[in-house]
């Protein structure tokens, strides 16, 4: 056992004065009396019980101390557990910490957990938020008012938070200082089916196992770079409830809605909408009545004004590339030879290298690098040009979206060896046709093929390809997003799995960050015995 | 000249008192001849011998007495002195003994009011310090110096040597053929049990000092053994026709003297 309160214990020293004054205390009184006859009665019932009279006083004394005692270790606050080390906290910031239904927000609930660990006297803490990267608000301290007040001010995130980060730096501090890890959370998010994330922690779990939410699980708009005027807005519905919800969501285009419906079962749901908007456009999305977490009842973005995509085209003048191209009203295309009159590039552009290769260090958003005759930075050419028939298209691959490979007829291509970082997004035979390296930047694609030759450029797949292609290579669409993961919902799928990988501490306590508190009953004793002495005390005199 | 007061003897006086049959020696002057005639025998007439009054003041001197605030032995001088003063003024024969006292501390009974100052002389100088006094032992040490029977007047708080110890004294003067009276002084504080808690209680007439544990039930006690005690004086006075008054140092001395006035 420890005490929270070590000081206090130092009131015990008010055993002495108590003991010298109850020993010194003169108890007995002389009295004169004119007849000790009318006495006799009381006095003989004294003499009759000495021995108890020899011990009523040292009883009693021993009693008062008892009280002293009892008095000064209920001020000392003991604490029965593990608390000798220094703590560390973690504090989960994730959007979800937001919602009501822990009396307050289950932040402030956090908060207060954690800050009722926090006394005058206790070990040094640490103090660590969660997100990404996980916050240390503060190092390592012992001014816990300081860091009370500093719990109690933060506010939950705009979006989850994955608290492994933060975990695992409050294990190693833990493990380096030798104290202990207390985290305080909702337990929500994919997160918390990591048990390693919560091996040797103490967790405190806060708000409600079985909260009731609805929440936009997705909201956000994109301009297409074949058509920038075209908006694509996407929406999605989640929700933890298991009967139907009572939500209205309202879709909003610069304030006038485009769609107003009513939420009908539990979800997941998503839909998308087209409208047109070359200018800006300001989008929200609003389910109404809010619940529990307001966090994910609201979402709005700007989308800026269409813009068009440059695209650079070095290459000798070939109809079939400048047809294309012409064919995107979203595409502003210009043609460049010979390649040395390219000074440099324009980070914002996509150039497309045919009979040429880009110099070194070109600054492009990106490249299309069109059957080139040697190899480079994208690989080694092995040889051909041969027939080849694709017979293997990346379905995840953008490149290949929408491209029917079953529709495609043979066509000479080169052989490449490509660079290690790169992708296949059409193959024949186990033989790239396209691949690509999109991770990085520029992001730079091959085609082991001309497309621009009648074999490929009279066939329908040419304009899907070529646009898949540039739109692929810009890499910033026109888009945009209400926050990333904006999936709130409060469902509790592994809320077992933190309550069974919680190890080292007291485990996992929903609510109270402290076992029973020994305060109370030692306070409750020190009640019960001054009642029954001061009740006893007229009857102590008699024997 | 003989005090006012009728004495038990029958003697030569002028108050006619009753007859009595002739008897061989008696004097022939005194046969009523005009009974004879009625009634044709011989018979004397007898009178009211008028006597003096000696009245035996006995004052308990021991240590209770000096019990009490303001002391009843205090009370007790006042109360008797002014008993004194009327019992001259009424040509009886007036005597004070201290008892526990010296011979020299007494008074022999004499009368006059010149004998008031002797009297407040003997009553300023006794001290209420004789120790542990027995009553009754005190009475008969005093009964045996055969003093001239009158009335004695015990002035005392009653505590002797036990409860009875005043009663005793009292039937030993009546059977010593005296008239008793008593004039019973106490505190109103010694009447009143102390507050709870534990004492050493000494008795002021000596002896070692008693554990007490006074609660409710030992307050219970005393006032139950002290109202015996006081009603067992008065019922046991009342019963042989003594003469008893009881006075508390609360009360002015006159109240007190205008109470023992009603003995005469």
């Amino acid at each position: 056992m420890s005490f929270l309160a070590p000081a206090a214990l130092w009131a015990l020293a008010l055993a002495l004065p108590v003991a010298a004054l109850y020993l010194l205390r003169e108890r007995v009184r002389r009295l004169p009396v004119s007849n000790i006859v009318l006495w006799s009665g009381p006095s003989r019932r004294v003499r009759e019980s000495r021995g108890w009279k020899r011990l009523r006083h040292p009883v009693s004394l021993a009693l008062q101390l008892l009280l002293l005692t009892l008095l000064v270790l209920a001020l000392a606050r003991p604490r029965i557990g593990a608390a000798g080390g220094p703590l560390v906290l973690v504090l989960d910031r994730s959007a979800s910490m937001g919602a009501t239904d822990a009396g307050g927000s289950r932040l402030e609930a956090a908060a207060r957990a954690l800050a009722a660990l926090l006394h005058s006297g206790s070990p040094p803490h640490t103090l660590i938020t969660t997100g990404s990267p996980p916050e240390m608000l503060v190092p390592r301290s012992t001014d816990a008012v300081g860091t009370r007040r500093l719990l109690l001010a933060q506010k939950p995130a705009e979006a989850p938070h994955n608290p492994a980060p933060a975990l695992a730096m409050a294990r190693a501090l833990a493990a380096a200082r030798g104290g202990r890890v207390v985290f305080a959370t909702d337990g929500v998010g994919s997160a918390c089916t990591e048990n390693e994330a919560f091996s040797g922690v103490e967790t405190i779990l806060v708000g409600s196992p079985h909260p009731a939410n609805a929440g936009l699980a997705a909201f956000a708009a994109s301009r297409a770079a074949a058509d920038p005027a075209g908006v694509t807005v996407l929406a999605g519905y989640a929700t933890s409830t298991r009967g139907p919800g009572n939500s209205t969501l309202r879709i909003l285009a610069d304030g006038k809605p485009i769609e107003v419906r009513e939420m009908e079962g539990s979800g997941p749901w998503f839909q998308q909408w087209t409208l047109r908007a070359p200018g800006g456009l300001s989008l929200e999305a609003r389910l109404e009545p809010p619940d529990v977490l307001a966090a994910d009842n609201h979402a709005s973005l700007k989308l800026p004004p269409a813009h068009k995509l440059r695209v650079v085209v070095v290459s000798p003048p070939s109809r079939a590339l400048e047809r294309v191209f012409e064919a995107m009203p979203g595409i502003e295309a210009a043609r460049v030879w010979p390649p040395e009159s390219l000074v440099y590039g324009d980070p914002g552009a996509v150039y497309v290298f045919h009979g040429a290769l880009p110099p070194a260090d070109f600054q492009a958003a990106g490249m299309l690098l069109i059957e080139p005759a040697v190899g480079g930075f994208f690989g080694r050419r092995t040889g051909g040009p041969l027939p080849m028939a694709p017979d293997f298209a990346d379905p995840s691959s953008p490149a290949a979206r929408h491209l029917r490979v079953e529709r495609l007829e043979p066509l000479p291509a080169a052989e490449f060896d490509p660079a290690p970082t790169a992708r296949t997004d059409l193959a024949s035979a186990g033989r790239p046709l396209i691949f690509s390296h999109w991770s990085g930047k520029p992001r730079w694609t091959v085609l082991a093929f001309d497309p621009s030759k009648p074999a490929f450029s009279e066939s329908p797949a040419y304009p899907v390809l070529m646009a898949n292609l540039v739109e692929g290579l810009a890499g910033a669409p026109q888009e945009a997003l209400h926050a990333p993961g904006l999936e709130l919902s409060l469902t509790r799928l592994e809320r077992k799995k933190v309550e069974a990988g919680a190890g080292g501490g007291d485990g996992v306590r929903p609510g109270a960050p402290s076992p029973p508190d020994p305060v109370r009953w030692l306070l409750l004793l020190a009640l019960v015995w001054a009642v029954g002495e001061a009740w006893t005390y007229h009857r102590r005199i008699t024997v | 000249m003989p005090a006012e007061r009728r004495g038990a003897l029958r003697g030569g006086g002028i108050e006619f008192s009753e007859y009595r049959a002739f008897v061989t020696g008696d004097d022939s002057r005194r046969i009523d001849w005009h009974a004879y005639a009625r009634w044709r025998r011989l018979v004397v007439r007898l009178f009211v011998a008028e006597q003096d009054l000696h009245l035996h003041f006995l004052l308990d001197c021991s240590d209770s007495m000096g019990a009490g605030s303001p002391p009843k032995f205090d009370h007790a001088r006042r109360v008797l002195g002014g008993l004194a003063y009327i019992a001259l003024g009424n040509m009886d024969r007036v005597g004070f003994t201290p008892l526990g006292g010296g011979a020299d501390a007494a008074l022999t009974p004499a009368r006059g009011r010149h004998r008031f100052a002797s009297l407040v002389s003997k009553l300023e100088s006794a001290r209420a310090r004789a120790g542990r006094t027995r009553l009754a032992a005190e009475v008969s040490r005093w009964l045996a110096a055969r003093p001239r029977r009158g009335m004695v007047v015990l002035v005392s708080d009653g505590f002797g040597v036990g409860l009875d110890d005043a009663a005793e004294a009292l039937d030993r003067i009546r059977h010593a053929g005296h008239d008793a009276a008593m004039v019973q002084v106490l505190s109103p504080d010694e009447l009143e049990p102390p507050p709870p808690g534990e004492y050493e209680m000494e008795d002021v007439e000596g002896g070692p000092p008693v554990a007490v544990i006074v609660d409710a039930a030992a307050r219970r006690e005393f006032r139950e053994r002290a109202g015996q005690f006081l009603a067992g004086l008065e019922s046991k006075t009342a019963a042989a026709g003594i003469p008893f008054l009881r006075t508390f140092t609360s009360e002015p001395p006159g109240s007190a003297l205008s109470r023992a006035l009603t003995w005469a």
